[in-house]
């Protein structure tokens, strides 16, 4: 680190929440019946991350690998949680196969990264770790549900057209392989998106983090780069699990499309 | 039909049905169903609205897999059967025949992609384009412009190019113009009649339940009678019975 980053004074902060209040105050004003959610969104925003700087501040100070593998399984809970929600997706198993592929996806490219990329000293060290790991977990979730949705709804929109390639021959991946290839498209798009359009459109929030910390921006641009790869490998790594789980649920060995 | 008919059935049959029963949740759709299908046999499943027709007709190529009893075909549990090899001897066709974009061409010849296959040449797909009454300039038009009546054939030239044991077919003429129904009628009346092709049909259309061998009538999830022949006053009785019977449930 180059130069020491200026904290934040209460007051700071104050001033700051000022323009939450400001929104707060139109949205009032104009009759949007936003107000309430304005509330409970800022409300939520700072408890949940006064919180988590609660908790980050023990876990670096006791530097375990079994705190930082609880955290990691933690994050696979809730991301899993939040995936099965918003998509609406319902059937029977789709917790299980949403938490597996996240687990095994977003698990083995955080340990990829971290032993192949970054080699942090101890191997664990939560001040690495853990912001890769909520990184690679957050994009694997919005991936994930992505892919889940698209898939199930692409499978009840073309039951027909599938069940007619059955009935001529098609095995169950062969029927399917349209709306394989749209979910798989789906989960692709917003980090290939991102990518192209990094640098021109924004600057990335890890780099504005790092730069304002002190950090060099080439080395800040160095993480940014090494970040975006694992990020569009562990998004494709989670399609690709969360894809084959799904496909085995919504048809049986029979090649059937099961109707219940 | 007498005992030693039916023992001779039993002998040379394709399919056997041993008391299948099929489930959704806690809903029976066909309840203990056992008959036989013959080589050569034209089979009618009768009965009204919702009373499982299509369903029996689905398991007969494993669109649905039954929750109890077991289908046997030529002698062998039909899910021991690689499923896609078996679903190309025992073709289904849906009610609404779906056609795939790009050219008929592509249509034709796409249960063939499927398995890597040689495709037909030009010339047989015409052939069969003309025995369904439909035109041999079509080929290398949209499938998505023919009609309604147009598809439906399309769907049989695609099924019957791949030469199948069996044809099941779900209410191939509803909502067909008289010419295209009559048309539809004669070519499957012909396959079963002239080339000894199976046939399995779930049908309202007097001509072809008039013309079938076999005739399974069926209520609420079972199967009620077998025949081999009924008259229309018996095929409407019964239609009647069945239908009044549905009101007093």
């Amino acid at each position: 680190m180059e130069k020491g980053i200026i904290d934040l004074s209460l007051v700071q902060l104050l001033v700051a929440y000022f323009l939450v209040a400001f929104v707060f105050a139109i949205a009032a004003f104009k009759r949007l019946k936003l107000s309430k959610d304005i509330w409970v969104s800022a409300t939520r925003m700072t408890l949940q991350l006064l919180i988590l700087g609660f908790v980050l501040k023990f876990i670096f100070a006791i530097q375990s690998w079994i705190l930082v593998l609880l955290l990691f399984l933690w994050m696979v809970f809730w991301a899993a949680r939040a995936v099965v929600q918003r998509t609406g997706v319902k059937f029977a198993g789709i917790r299980r196969i949403v938490i597996l592929s996240l687990f095994v996806g977003s698990g083995s490219v955080t340990i990829y990264f971290v032993f192949g990329v970054v080699h942090p000293s101890p191997w664990f060290a939560p001040r690495y770790f853990i912001p890769l790991a909520g990184m690679i977990m957050g994009n694997s979730m919005n991936g994930s549900a992505l892919a889940l949705e698209r898939y199930y709804s692409e499978i009840k929109q073309n039951r027909l057209r599938i069940e007619t390639l059955l009935s001529l021959g098609a095995t169950a991946s062969q029927a399917a392989r349209d709306a394989y290839r749209k979910a798989f498209r789906a989960a692709m798009l917003p980090p290939l998106m991102a990518m192209s359009s990094m640098g021109i459109v924004s600057i990335p929030g890890m780099m504005t983090g790092q730069i304002l910390s002190g950090v060099s921006p080439i080395i800040a641009v160095k993480y940014q780069l090494s970040i975006m790869t694992a990020i569009l490998g562990t998004v494709a790594l989670n399609a690709l699990l969360i894809l084959h789980f799904e496909h085995k649920l919504l048809f049986n060995k029979y090649h059937q499309l099961k109707t219940d | 039909m007498n005992q030693k008919t039916e023992q001779n059935r039993k002998k040379q049959q394709l399919f056997q049905f041993d008391n299948v029963s099929l489930k959704k949740g806690n809903h029976t759709i066909i309840q203990d169903a056992s008959f036989t299908v013959a080589p050569g046999d034209f089979t009618v499943l009768l009965g009204p609205s919702g009373v499982g027709k299509t369903s029996l007709l689905r398991l007969f190529n494993a669109l649905e897999i039954p929750t109890t009893g077991k289908i046997l075909y030529k002698g062998k549990n039909l899910l021991d059967y690689s499923i896609p090899q078996f679903r190309r001897r025992v073709v289904m066709i849906l009610q609404k025949p779906v056609v795939f974009g790009g050219k008929i061409r592509d249509n034709l010849t796409l249960p063939f992609a499927l398995k890597r296959q040689k495709a037909p040449v030009d010339a047989t797909l015409k052939e069969f384009l003309g025995r369904c009454h439909l035109s041999h300039d079509l080929l290398n038009e949209s499938a998505e412009n023919l009609s309604g009546g147009e598809q439906q054939r399309l769907a049989l030239v695609r099924a019957l190019l791949l030469n199948p044991d069996v044809l099941l077919l779900d209410e191939p003429t509803a909502s067909l113009d008289v010419e295209s129904e009559k048309r539809v009628i004669d070519l499957l009346l012909n396959e079963n009649q002239e080339s000894g092709r199976t046939l399995v049909c779930v049908t309202h259309s007097l001509p072809l339940i008039q013309a079938a061998s076999r005739l399974v009538f069926m209520d609420q999830g079972k199967i009620v009678a077998v025949r081999s022949g009924a008259s229309n006053d018996e095929i409407r009785a019964f239609m009647k019975e069945a239908l009044d019977g549905k009101g007093n449930h």
